[in-house]
């Protein structure tokens, strides 16, 4: 049910974006999935199937996602590190104080769109 | 925000930046909703937990021993009233927010169902999430601490499990402590296994039946109540 939501969501942005670009056609959406958001991706990619009927622009749309991983600051020695598994532990030193600085987000990264010729 | 990528026959291909977050909306009202918190000196915290790990029934005996706190709850469930009326028996505002199939409450369901409880104003609000251990993690609503529960009876792997939001939450309440002696519960197992999610996480154990570290748990509260308040002076 989390997936309906955020598919809902990310189709009311996209075409909010679409529109605002003067597309005709939606090509491809490249959604950027947050490791840290949970999201079970088939399960996401089927509703995106079935939302983007409702939306004209997005008929023949494909929906491209794609993987982010965490990305953690460690409060002890500064380094950064990308992370898909847990525990989450800094790569550097392998300290465990460490704060996340993204993946957890669920992103309309781009989309390739149609425009009619002037 | 716009590049060409290529052309065709009356129409041309373009790639549009977007780069918006699904969760903006809701974080959105979340900020409000946390800055109005603020301002007014109201602590809010976000409880989360499978179903039937005792969230009602620790926040009934949370409820009857709060007093004089001003207090008002909201409960999510995907169906029913029951939650909120086993809990206004003790007095306070409580609304019931009826999800309909969600599984977990949205910044945007607090706001709309706050003046049912805010009708005076408040020290504390308490939100009793869906019962879930996953969706809830990734909603903020305007909170101060989310406080994941965790029962006797669910097994020490939980937070290795689901470790999202043992991470996220500040605090973990050990539920139904009174049945440990008819398990094959080893606690330590479980600390370690939330230490290794949530390194230096407060672990609270608590029986709503016997009342056993309740003391800690409002304590807990009340810190959370006068350091919110403090921040206003």
């Amino acid at each position: 049910m989390h997936e309906l939501s955020l598919a809902q969501e990310l189709m009311h942005i996209a075409d909010r974006a679409a529109q605002a670009a003067g597309a005709k056609e939606v090509v491809r959406v490249r959604v950027g999935v947050g490791w840290l958001m949970q999201v079970e991706q088939q399960s996401l990619s089927f509703y995106l199937e079935v939302l983007r009927q409702e939306y004209p622009r997005f008929v023949r749309a494909e929906f491209e996602l794609h993987p982010v991983p965490a990305v953690l600051r460690c409060r002890s020695c500064g380094a950064e590190t990308e992370r898909t598994e847990w525990p989450l532990a800094c790569g550097a030193c392998d300290g465990s104080d460490v704060q996340v600085i993204s993946g957890a987000e669920l992103e309309v990264q781009d989309m390739e769109v149609l425009v009619d010729d002037v | 925000m716009c590049e060409t990528a290529g052309s065709a026959e009356g129409h041309h291909h373009h790639v549009v930046e977007v780069h918006h977050h699904v969760m903006e909306a809701n974080d959105q009202i979340a900020g409000r909703m946390r800055q109005s918190f603020a301002a007014r000196g109201v602590a809010v915290l976000n409880l989360i937990s499978s179903p039937g790990s005792g969230k009602t029934a620790l926040l009934e005996r949370t409820l009857e021993r709060l007093k004089p706190m001003r207090v008002g709850v909201l409960v999510g469930d995907v169906e029913t009233e029951n939650d909120a009326q086993r809990l206004r028996r003790y007095g306070y505002p409580v609304a019931q927010i009826v999800t309909a199939g969600t599984c977990h409450l949205e910044a945007q369901m607090i706001e709309s169902h706050l003046p049912a409880v805010e009708q005076r104003d408040l020290d504390l609000l308490i939100i009793e999430n869906v019962g879930n251990l996953v969706c809830p993690t990734s909603y903020d609503l305007g909170e101060d601490a989310k406080v994941v529960l965790l029962s006797t009876t669910e097994g020490e792997d939980k937070p290795v499990k689901y470790p999202a939001i043992f991470h996220r939450a500040e605090l973990a309440l050990l539920t139904k402590v009174d049945l440990m002696p008819h398990l094959d519960f080893d606690r330590d197992l479980l600390l370690r296994n939330i230490e290794q999610v949530h390194p230096g996480m407060t672990v609270l154990e608590v029986s709503s039946k016997t009342g056993e570290g309740l003391d800690a748990w409002l304590g807990w509260i009340t810190a959370k109540v006068s350091e919110k308040q403090k921040r206003l002076v």
